[in-house]
């Protein structure tokens, strides 16, 4: 399976966009953090802007760095999808905790943004597309998975597809044990046939080997990390072969050819 | 499967009552106090269900088999994150992917299983989309939901199931509770379960997020 990587973005402390990012990935500049910058959906009406969480703007900002270079019809004619191992948990954490009261007042907003295809839903919003948006969690798994639905849900009628991986650390409440990990997302636009924007070619291979997993120096265990080595290749222009768990006894082979 | 990555797929979903969800949905006014009354005049929102299933789609059967899934749809809505179309443009897109996909005219669907929630905003969109893809001639249609209630994650499966079971023994499926069919929606749903002759079934499921989902059955002597 083939396809192009024509748009990337990064948004994480210390790497809000993809040129701050690159500068880390070629090892130009040490890690610094420094906290997000504000950001609001502009994109959306005001009643809707309102209503994202932390989470939701995550996936939003990540989504809308990497389709700045495309025109309106254009984003609106992708495929879309939004990749999170654990959701919004600070929404989940605060309708556990509601649940406990004598009358339980869940409020509406927050229960319809507990969805998992709730960033999703604002994004096909916020840019009148209406495509298939799919929204998917795959654990341990969750950038082998992500790429491979990406790649095949591309054909003729739907040539393009916005990919966004997020992953904020996860609500106190939701688990005792919190795996340590920053906030990280990542965008890219993948394109079933090369143009002027590609930036890299993927080829992407199913092996029936399992692939080990360490967690990320920086960015801890959070899964959307897995994506790493792709992004340092595309900031080297640098070809790879990369290989991600997508079971416990199966892996992805990608090959990045950049262009 | 399509790219030949798998012989076979197990696909389904699962949902279990969970307190979330009962006290969001009441949150949202969107609970009956009474059984589920879709598409009735009186209709007041939904029963949440628990179910579960799953069906294995296979590309090349050793056995020739009886029913196929001939076409799918997908879209999103594009308007708002827990209140459909007005005009059901999303579901509307959805079916007529699946019936483009499925290369059959609308007049060939012998069954409808709709979404049909049985909450007032949903079933009118619902059917508004299904006037603008069927036109004059609708299909046997009815919404199971009176049977299950809303199960959610699970409603894809279930009514993806109640289609094979359409199928496999030739009847329409009815439309529980119904007292008074709603005016405004100009459906006649099937209101008892009967033998039919079923070749091509279809079902709507659509969600929070806006998202729509629709998926044609047929019987495989039937299928193109």
């Amino acid at each position: 399976m083939i396809a192009y990587i024509d748009s990337v973005s990064v948004q994480a402390p210390g790497m809000e966009g993809w040129e701050p990012a690159c500068s880390l990935l070629r090892g130009e500049q040490p890690y610094e953090f420094a906290p997000l910058s504000k950001y609001a959906p502009a994109f959306l009406p005001a009643n809707e802007r309102r209503r994202t969480t932390d989470t939701i703007k995550l996936a939003l900002r990540t989504a809308e760095a990497c389709t700045a270079g495309y025109a309106d019809e254009a984003i609106a004619a992708m495929l879309t999808l939004f990749a999170s191992v654990d959701g919004d948990t600070a929404i989940s954490a605060q309708m556990t905790t509601t649940i406990l009261d004598d009358e339980p007042m869940i409020s509406p907003i927050q229960f319809h943004n507990s969805v998992h295809n709730a960033p999703a839903g604002y994004w096909m919003i916020g840019k009148g597309n209406q495509q298939a948006a799919s929204a998917i969690s795959a654990g341990d798994f969750q950038i082998a998975n992500s790429l491979l639905e990406g790649v095949t849900q591309l054909d003729d009628c739907h040539p393009t597809l916005l990919l966004v991986g997020y992953d904020l650390p996860i609500d106190p409440v939701i688990e005792t044990f919190q795996p340590a990990m920053q906030p990280f997302a990542f965008g890219l636009v993948l394109s079933l046939q090369p143009s002027p924007r590609s930036l890299a070619k993927i080829s992407l291979s199913i092996t029936q080997q399992p692939t080990e997993q360490a967690s990320h120096p920086l960015l801890g265990d959070n899964r959307a990390a897995q994506v790493w080595p792709l992004l340092e290749s595309l900031a080297n222009h640098q070809n790879c072969v990369v290989r991600l768990p997508l079971s416990k006894t199966q892996s992805v082979q990608i090959h990045l050819e950049s262009l | 499967m399509a790219h030949d990555l798998v012989d076979a797929v197990v696909v389904g979903g699962v949902d279990s009552l969970c307190l979330t969800t009962l006290h969001g949905f009441n949150a949202l006014g969107l609970v009956s106090k009474t059984p589920v009354r879709p598409l009735d005049a009186n209709r007041n929102g939904i029963n949440i269900g628990e179910a579960g299933g799953f069906m294995l789609l296979e590309k090349k059967p050793q056995h020739p088999p009886q029913i196929v899934l001939s076409g799918y749809g997908e879209s999103s809505d594009a308007y708002h994150i827990s209140t459909p179309h007005p005009e059901g443009e999303g579901a509307r897109q959805a079916m007529q992917q699946a019936l483009d996909r499925a290369k059959l005219a609308p007049s060939q669907i012998d069954y409808l299983n709709l979404h049909g929630t049985g909450t007032p905003s949903n079933d009118l969109s619902e059917s508004k989309a299904v006037h603008r893809v069927f036109g004059q001639n609708l299909p046997a249609l009815s919404s199971t939901k009176g049977f299950t209630g809303h199960t959610l994650g699970a409603a894809g499966i279930t009514e993806a199931v109640f289609c094979q079971i359409a199928l496999q023994n030739q009847l329409v499926l009815a439309n529980l509770n119904l007292q008074q069919v709603d005016i405004e929606l100009d459906l006649q749903p099937v209101t008892q379960t009967q033998p039919s002759s079923v070749h091509h079934a279809m079902s709507n499921s659509f969600g929070f997020g806006g998202n729509n989902a629709t998926l044609i059955f047929s019987l495989a002597e039937a299928a193109r």
